[in-house]
């Protein structure tokens, strides 16, 4: 008996301890590695704190937290203030269609957040209100009430109305009442509640997401469009911190919640406790509403500043993919113009649509990919550009003009492009990859990394059977999708972001990643050697465009046509590793770049090459094929 | 002092009080007794001010204050749940009223002191309510109602909350606290045997009227109506038909055609007519079980149903010829302890111990 329920009981703790595992170990996984001193996630490499130290010198995430913290502050104070009268209201009061209102409260909890986001954008644009610093507290304002609601209710139902009543017996009025009586009660409620809907507005992705406008970003969303250029140690740092800080809110609230409940528990016990609980709750708070005080008057200075400075200067507002533009080189635009600029970022050309066709924030630039120009072009989203406004246009190279999504060049210029290769780790496999149809080799079983893109996977099937990238008959893709079925067995991985990561580690010992990582990966590790399949790369190209209803199109030529300059584009060739077609530009920039050639491949190799397009209809094959392809 | 004047109150369209009329005289201790739902705790919260009759007056002093808020009345409530205010000590939850009439500093801790040994409570002033026993929390909640010199004290199930023992001894500090005070105390409670205890007069309510008002062997001796006969203490209820009115007397035929006689010298004898449908009330107490008659007493045919050993009393179940059942108390010792169940015996009563009840 006793054996039987020991075991019974080691049974039990074994199961605890693996649902901790589960729950915990990703998460000590990310703070180990913020102390990891190298710049790939995979491997130890000794202890470190710069990644933290150089948090603080990025200027950008400096501001997204600032931003962050001024919207969870003004934000949880509004609501804080709304909820707590709803609460007290709903508590006190019977009236007509209570239920039904007291219903409503908390659906906000309910309705999914990504409706939310939009409802909120369709709302704001409808209004014509810009979206930036205002929509953010507004959208956060809105869903933390119904948090606020709660947790101030759950509070309210433990309160004796007779203590209300009691007070005004002895002659206090209602308003003494409230001050004397229900506030000091009820605070410990209110103030978790507040420090919920901080936690919540800090922490808010989706919502925010769709009402952020030009040049205010929040440090979630800073952190999302940087993580789709790879896990950087950076972000491991400041997700730490973010951890660090929104736990520390929930475990102080959660106490404060705890420790008055426990208050009311006590009873009968005779225990001569100085009046500690409340006063020290008190203490506290009334330091952190200092501190948030100093933080948001702080942060309110310098945005009122900014805000000043944006109405009586020149504006553009640029929407651009993270990671892809140096900060001096707006700084030095900004300089020579005396242009404010905006800079708001993303991390996906889906993102880039979403906000655009919600159409709340008036950007002046985006970047597009290939595909999606076709795709902004046919939603009649983006205009003509006035070349003539752009001389610099002559210096890009006449291979990347007149491309099959903007044949006459009326609605692109070219920023930067690349590819997507094979990469192989030559001490685990010795074969050569010359082709697509290398890849089926069963040799590389289990063995490979690839992107995890549809349309390049699939694209290399129809590849290896001679057809297009862009292949629309159903009865050609049926027969790349049985293709892909034999390929299965060689994925293992597939990772858009951070494919290197992988291959560097010896988990994969074949890619087929972007050319820019892939040269990341050689530099890493030796042993790694590219090659082009001889049926054709797919070929990326990103493009300036100008979206309709831009606010400063002038502005935004001028822009486009800045960054054109030789000394501009070389310097931005410098800081990101993708291949330039300002060929003006190539005569300033380092020979042992311009010689690599999986940056810069042969033009013999990119003439072979396709860039995608637009599928249209055909989209919904790709999804099935994807789809059945991923889940089997 | 206190004067309720056609007073109504409808809780969303239902009446829960009618038409109340009452008075508190000065330094009266009045208790509303009644079964839950009876619209006593409604009636004090009117006083209180925390209600609004829908229609009526109360006069306080001979002064409407129907109107007034419960902070511009010069009454103070003893809450059931005692409602201390949890975040303040003993000394703050005594000091409040005196506090909100911005009294000097010195003054309120004189007079919160002198509360203080009223109640028995000198050095509990520091703690927290959770950190005092239920009793100590009571003598708080009235020390906090008194504290402000109130002409009128309500006091909602005050002792509802404690154990048997504890309201016996606070329901006598009670009834001395009120006597040194020597103001009016107006006292809810479902409990009869408190009320009995502690009033100068009871109002006996049922659904939101007022059965009976009296002092206590009013109440107790004389019900007059069947209901207030049931509520307080225990009674035997006899349907019947008057058959004789005389100088002396009155005889009513019941259920098993015995025929009782009451001779009530308070009863008036000229609202009854013969064939008029009564209730007899008889006390258990007053009963006998016998084994053979006397005469010149009430006496009626029984089946020995039950015995049960109440401590003080032997209480006997029987049962009439026609079924409907009596309980008879007889002080124990007083009886033989002889088994008798299911033996056909009498019960038997004086009778002037007999009240009628006009139907």
């Amino acid at each position: 008996m006793v054996k039987k329920m020991k075991s019974k009981q080691n049974l039990l703790s074994l199961y605890s301890f693996i649902i901790y595992s589960v729950i915990y170990i990703p998460i000590i996984i990310l703070i180990v590695f913020s102390f990891n001193d190298s710049k790939v996630n995979a491997m130890w490499q000794g202890f470190t704190f710069k990644w933290y130290l150089e948090l603080f010198d990025n200027s950008s995430i400096v501001t997204a937290m600032t931003n962050s913290l001024m919207v969870a502050f003004v934000s949880a104070l509004i609501s804080t203030a709304i909820g707590t009268l709803a609460a007290v209201g709903m508590y006190k009061y019977k009236f007509r269609g209570k239920t039904v209102l007291d219903g409503l409260l908390y659906v906000p909890i309910i309705i999914p957040e990504i409706v939310m986001g939009i409802a909120l954008l369709m709302f704001f644009s409808q209004l014509k209100i810009p979206t930036g610093a205002l929509t953010l507290i507004l959208a956060h304002t809105t869903f933390s009430v119904s948090y606020v609601v709660i947790v101030v209710r759950s509070k309210l139902e433990g309160f004796d109305p007779s203590l209300e009543e009691a007070a005004m017996d002895l002659g206090a009025k209602p308003l003494e009442t409230f001050c004397k009586i229900t506030l000091p009660l009820i605070a410990p409620g209110i103030l978790a509640g507040s420090l919920l809907a901080f936690t919540l507005s800090m922490d808010d992705v989706i919502v925010s997401f769709f009402v952020s406008g030009p040049g205010f970003t929040t440090l979630p969303l800073q952190i999302f469009s940087m993580v789709k250029f790879g896990v950087s140690p950076e972000i491991n740092a400041l997700s730490t911190l973010m951890l660090i800080f929104t736990l520390s809110i929930a475990l102080f609230s959660e106490k404060l919640r705890f420790k008055s409940d426990k208050e009311e528990k006590v009873k009968e016990k005779i225990i001569f406790k100085e009046k500690i609980n409340l006063k020290s709750i008190k203490k506290i708070a009334a330091l952190f509403i200092a501190v948030l005080i100093i933080a948001g008057v702080f942060t309110g200075c310098s945005k009122s500043g900014s805000v000043a400075q944006a109405n009586s200067e020149e504006v553009l507002n640029v929407f651009n993919w993270s990671e892809y533009l140096p900060e001096e080189v707006i700084e030095k635009f900004e300089g020579k113009y005396n242009i404010k600029v905006n800079y708001t970022t993303y991390a996906s050309n889906e993102e880039m649509l979403a906000k655009l066709m919600a159409g709340g924030a008036q950007f002046d630039i985006a970047v597009s990919t290939d595909y999606m120009v076709d795709v902004m072009r046919n939603q009649n989203l983006i205009q003509e550009i006035n070349m003539a406004n752009i001389p610099n246009y002559k210096n890009i190279g006449n291979e990347f003009k007149g491309l099959a999504f903007d044949p006459e060049n009326k609605y692109t210029v070219p920023y930067m492009w690349g590819n997507a290769v094979v990469a192989v780790n030559t001490k685990m496999i010795d074969t050569e990859i010359n082709s697509y149809a290398d890849l089926w080799d069963n040799k590389l079983n289990n063995s490979m990394v690839v992107l995890d893109d549809q349309r390049a996977i699939i694209g290399i099937a129809l590849k290896k059977l001679g057809y297009s990238f862009n292949e629309t008959d159903p009865a050609k893709l049926e027969e790349a999708k049985n293709e892909l079925v034999k390929l299965k067995d060689n994925i293992k991985i597939y990772d858009s972001d951070s494919p290197k990561t992988s291959l560097i580690n010896g988990e994969a010992a074949v890619g087929y990643v972007w050319g820019a990582e892939a040269v990341l990966a050689q530099l890493e590790n030796p042993d790694i050697k590219v090659f082009f399949p001889e049926e054709g790369l797919y070929i990326w190209q990103d493009n300036f465009v100008i979206p309709n209803g831009a606010p400063n199109k002038d502005n935004a030529e001028l822009f486009i046509n800045f960054l054109l300059e030789p000394e501009i584009s070389a310097e931005i060739s410098k800081c990101f590793p993708y291949a330039n077609p300002n060929v003006e530009a190539h005569k300033l920039m380092d020979a042992e770049t311009l010689d690599n050639e999986v940056i810069y491949p042969d033009s013999e190799i990119i003439k072979k090459g396709e860039h995608l397009r637009d599928l249209g209809e055909t989209t919904v094959i790709y999804d099935q094929i994807w789809t059945e392809l991923k889940s089997n | 002092m206190v004067r309720i004047e056609n007073v109504m109150k409808d809780f969303g369209g239902q009446r829960v009080i009618e038409n109340l009329n009452l008075e508190a005289k000065q330094g009266e201790f009045l208790t509303l007794l009644g079964p839950s739902g009876c619209g006593k705790t409604t009636t004090l919260r009117m006083i209180a001010g925390f209600e609004e009759p829908t229609g009526g007056k109360i006069l306080l002093n001979g002064k409407d204050v129907s109107q007034n808020q419960p902070y511009e009345r010069d009454v103070n409530t003893v809450f059931q749940s005692y409602a201390l205010f949890p975040h303040m000590n003993i000394f703050e939850n005594i000091a409040f009223g005196l506090k909100l009439k911005k009294l000097p500093k010195d003054e309120i801790k004189k007079r919160v002191n002198e509360a203080l040994r009223l109640v028995r409570l000198e050095g509990y002033e520091g703690r927290k309510p959770n950190e005092i026993s239920g009793g100590q929390k009571q003598r708080v909640a009235i020390a906090r109602a008194i504290i402000n010199n109130p002409k009128v004290l309500l006091l909602d199930e005050p002792l509802g909350a404690l154990d048997m023992k504890l309201r016996k001894e606070m329901q006598i500090e009670l009834k001395h606290l009120q006597q040194k005070l020597g103001i009016t105390f107006i006292y809810v409670t479902h409990d009869q045997e408190e009320a009995l205890v502690l009033s100068d007069r009871i109002a006996v309510m049922n659904n939101g009227k007022v059965e009976q008002l009296g002092n206590p062997s009013e109440i107790y001796e004389r019900p007059k109506t069947k209901f207030v006969a049931d509520f307080i203490g225990e009674t035997n209820l006899f349907e019947g038909t008057v058959s004789l009115v005389s100088e002396n007397c009155i005889k009513v035929i019941i259920e098993d055609l015995s025929e009782i006689t009451i001779t009530d010298p308070l009863l008036d004898k000229l609202s009854l007519k013969k064939n008029a449908n009564v209730y007899v009330a008889v006390r258990p107490e007053k009963m006998k079980l016998v084994s053979s008659a006397k005469e010149g007493m009430n006496k009626i045919k029984v089946t020995v149903k039950e015995k049960i050993y109440a401590g003080s009393v032997n209480k006997t179940i029987a049962a009439l010829s026609k079924g409907s059942e009596i309980t008879i108390n007889e002080l124990t010792g007083n009886t033989t302890t002889i088994n008798d169940i299911s033996k056909s015996m009498f019960a038997q009563w004086n009778y002037e111990d007999g009240v009628v009840i006009l139907q």
